[in-house]
């Protein structure tokens, strides 16, 4: 009879926490709209930003990358129209800005390629699932030609298919796996928001220190992946003067350098990852 | 002297004689002439006159035929035309050559009385004359004057409903500025007979302006005062120009058609003869009556800083004939103006260049009625050219008038547009065409870039949802597969084991049957067990379902589907040839060769294949 009501009571808690902070965000979005309704688009982005960090929704980052893109900060506009893409991928007004805002940052696209397509990382649920499927089936099957079936060649032709197919899915699914791997790794560089930051570059650098010299640099909007240590964590360094800095490479792998933490913003938090 | 005459007439032919007799005639005549005196007469004929009639003031000059010079008098109560009828004369009186001039002004007099024109002077040639006094009586009109003035009066009137001028003035007041529009009506009686109109009636008065007058429309059969019509309407456009109380007066000219001059339309147009005959043409003026507008000034109160003129009432709006452009490119922005109001005094809204856009000066278009400009669409072109790229605003256009119906001023603006400048092109990948193909055709009108949502859509706690290889769910769900199969796998095993024990129990009881029958030397018995040994074991290893059916030659053919030698199907099928034999014929066999042929059984089921 306890565990029932502590259940209730478990659940009760959670919902109305949860209601909460959504009620929280939707405030915080409104002051945020009617902000930007007043002509205030710092004070827009910072309520954005402020319901950002207790919910996410298409919308607020299309609103806040909006407001990034009129304030000429192409860097942030790009990563939060990646955010909201993430959210609502076929939002097709969403893709057309990203597109102007690569246009004008003049940064490349990223590039719809098949593999891009079909074995991105929000696939790989369906690739599991895929494989999951193939496998268990087939061994299922293969038990009972092996059992209940006398003759040996269907179990040949049988196992050589399914090896085959399943390997080519097992491929797939491997792909999609480090392409999402990849998309949780991967962050757009940004003009960190200092005043009277007069570059136009961000600077990869040789090693983990503001002092060094600059590896290549990048163009506010460019993306990043994160490197991984051995142990498959973030490979970073904190510098005696306690910036968290970050070994990042471009996509095509051409670029390399440490960057540091405020430089960059991540498509998917690391700290929500849970 | 006789003689010499007489020798002279003799000399001379006759004719000679006679032209030098008239030209000495003539010269004593032009001697008298030109030795007459020069005198002057006056009078008024006739010297007295009701009020309501006319005179004519008469001056004669004698003795010279030239035109007099100077001015006459102007005498308060008396009107005297300024064009005077001359006659001329010469006579012979008693001989003597008499020359003269008459001058006849028509007097008209204005007052009851004795008016006098005092002595007032002239010259005539290298002669100052003076005109002598003169007085004329004007009396009190009788009966017979006013029904007669009132018959001139009534004619004066059918002569006016003849043709005359009707302009439908639009409202009481107008301001300073303000364009209406107006028809101008030319009525000219169907009796009349008018061969053509020499020109588009005119406007007198410069308080007014008048749009130009093209081609009229004519209706026939329009009737008004009880006669019948032809009217020729002019569409125009008044446009007030200056304040205050104002006059306008429009005339024109036709061509008529009059038999003589005692006939002329101005004297009786009506009742001599209806058609007026076929004789020569004369000009009649038509005039409309004086139209008095007031002419107000526009209020300087709550007057806009955009105002520049514009008077009616009017929408607007701006539209660009592109929403995305590349550097340096100019985009055309067309402001439009409709309703009605003074568009021929209507100037271009200013647009100044900045640091988006280059702007030229427009160009102007009318779309409407283009004689009187008063109704249509006002079109300015704009030619703006991006400076920089980017989402830029292509600026709201002000445009402010006065509405004269309320009486109050009005500021429109149009919406802004949004404007996408691409940067200019460097250089240009030619690989990526499909790319570029894609991205063109997902294009969307910069006009839906960048909107805000107002609503915040659905809240998630996480921006990527978690993969299945995450989930626990998933990874539990696996093991209902994999039990299945564990399951299937240890049903089949045993299933299989199963099978096997039968067959080595069978096996084991033949092989006991046939030793048993070797010890006892039961050769009946040790070829049925042979028979069923054979059986058991090549129908199990060819998978046969049921072994124990098989027939002899069933077996030979299972060894030979299989890849058995022909020397071991051979045997085995001697083993079975001889089994069928002892079974049916009772043949008899040792002991000693029971246990060979035993063995020998041993070893061909060991090289079944």
């Amino acid at each position: 009879m306890k565990l029932p009501l502590i259940q209730f009571c478990f659940l009760l808690i959670f919902s109305l926490h949860y209601s909460i902070l959504l009620g929280n965000g939707d405030r915080l979005f409104y002051d945020a709209v009617r902000a930007e309704a007043s002509g205030d688009l710092d004070q827009a982005i910072n309520f954005y930003l402020q319901a950002s960090k207790l919910s996410h929704s298409s919308n607020l980052h299309g609103n806040l990358a909006n407001l990034y893109f009129k304030k000429e900060q192409f860097g942030h506009a790009i990563l939060h129209f990646r955010k909201a893409l993430l959210l609502h991928p076929g939002n097709k007004e969403l893709s057309a800005n990203l597109a102007f805002a690569h246009e004008m940052a003049k940064t490349p696209r990223v590039n719809q390629h098949f593999s891009n397509t079909y074995f991105s990382g929000s696939t790989l649920s369906f690739w599991c699932i895929l494989s999951a499927f193939i496998f268990w089936s087939g061994f299922l099957s293969f038990i009972y030609l092996i059992y209940f079936k006398a003759s040996k060649t269907p179990l040949l032709y049988f196992t050589l298919v399914w090896i085959i197919v399943g390997g080519l899915i097992g491929y797939a699914t491997r792909i999609s796996f480090l392409a999402n791997s990849e998309l949780s790794r991967e962050v757009i560089a940004f003009l960190p928001s200092i005043e009277n930051n007069q570059s136009t570059k961000i600077s990869l650098r040789r090693f983990a220190g503001e002092t060094n010299s600059a590896n290549t640099t990048l163009l506010p909007g460019q993306s990043l992946i994160i490197d991984l240590e051995k142990d498959g964590t973030n490979k970073t360094h904190i510098s005696p003067d306690g910036k968290n800095w970050y070994l990042a490479r471009s996509n095509d792998g051409k670029k390399k350098g440490w960057i540091q933490q405020d430089e960059f913003g991540w498509l998917i938090d690391p700290t929500t990852k849970n | 002297m006789g003689a010499h005459f007489k020798k002279a007439y003799l000399y001379f032919p006759c004719k000679t004689w006679i032209v030098f007799f008239i030209s000495t005639c003539f010269l004593l005549m032009l001697e008298d002439i030109y030795g007459q005196k020069l005198r002057v007469e006056s009078s008024f004929q006739p010297p007295t006159i009701t009020i309501v009639n006319n005179s004519v003031y008469k001056i004669v000059i004698y003795g010279s035929q030239e035109n007099p010079q100077g001015s006459l008098p102007q005498i308060p109560g008396l009107s005297i035309s300024n064009s005077p009828q001359t006659f001329r004369s010469a006579s012979f009186i008693n001989g003597v050559p008499s020359v003269r001039l008459e001058m006849s002004f028509q007097v008209k007099p204005k007052k009851l009385g004795t008016l006098t024109i005092p002595q007032w002077a002239i010259k005539v040639g290298s002669n100052n004359l003076q005109v002598p006094t003169c007085s004329i009586q004007v009396v009190a009109a009788n009966q017979q004057d006013k029904i007669r003035q009132e018959i001139e009066g009534k004619q004066t009137q059918d002569l006016r409903q003849a043709s005359f001028i009707e302009f439908f003035k639009p409202r009481e007041f107008l301001f300073e500025g303000e364009t209406v529009s107006g028809l101008l009506n030319l009525f000219i009686w169907d009796r009349l007979p008018v061969s053509r109109i020499e020109r588009p009636p005119q406007k007198d008065g410069d308080a007014f302006s008048l749009t130009e007058l093209r081609q009229p429309q004519e209706k026939r059969n329009q009737t008004k005062f009880d006669k019948t019509y032809t009217v020729f309407s002019w569409p125009t456009g008044l446009t007030a120009a200056i304040a205050g109380q104002q006059t306008i007066q429009f005339n024109t000219s036709i061509r008529v058609r009059v038999k003589s001059r005692g006939n002329s339309p101005f004297a009786s147009p009506f009742f001599n003869d209806p058609f007026f005959g076929f004789g020569r043409e004369e000009s009649l003026t038509v005039k409309s009556d004086l139209i008095n507008i007031e002419v107000k000034a526009l209020p300087m109160v709550s007057r806009p800083d955009s105002f520049q003129g514009a008077i009616g009432t009017f929408s607007c709006r701006s539209i660009p004939n592109s929403d995305r452009v590349s550097l340096g490119d100019p985009v055309r922005l067309i402001f439009e103006i409709e309703g009605t109001g003074n568009f021929s005094a209507m100037p271009a809204p200013i647009l100044n260049s900045d640091s988006n856009f280059k702007i030229g000066p427009p160009a102007f278009s009318f779309e409407g009625n283009e004689i009187t400009m008063y109704e249509g669409k006002q079109h300015f072109e704009y030619i703006l050219t991006p400076l920089k790229a980017g989402l830029i605003n292509i600026p709201a256009i002000l445009f402010s008038y006065f509405d004269p119906i309320q009486e109050k001023y009005f500021t429109s603006k149009t919406q802004d547009h949004a404007l996408r400048v691409d940067p200019g092109e460097s250089w240009v990948d030619p690989s990526p065409i499909k790319q570029q193909f894609e991205i063109a055709n997902s294009l969307i009108p910069t006009t839906d870039l960048f909107q805000t949502e107002n609503e915040p859509g659905e809240w998630v706690q996480r921006i990527q949802s978690h993969t299945l290889l995450d989930s626990n769910i998933f990874w539990s769900f696996q093991t209902f597969p994999f039990l299945c199969a564990c399951g299937l796998g240890f049903y089949g095993w045993k299933r299989k084991q199963s099978g096997r024990d039968l067959f080595r129990q069978k096996q084991n009881n033949l092989k006991k049957q046939m030793k048993e029958s070797i010890n006892f030397k039961d050769t009946s018995l040790f070829f049925r067990a042979s028979r069923e040994r054979l059986r058991l074991e090549i129908g199990t290893f060819y998978n046969h379902p049921n072994p124990s059916s098989l027939s002899s030659n069933e077996l030979s053919q299972l060894l030979k589907n299989g890849t058995n030698e022909e020397g071991t199907i051979s045997e085995i099928e001697k083993i079975l040839s001889a089994s069928d034999d002892h079974e049916f014929a009772g043949t008899l066999k040792d002991a000693q060769s029971l246990e060979d042929l035993y063995k020998h059984i041993n070893k061909l089921l060991k090289k079944i294949q």
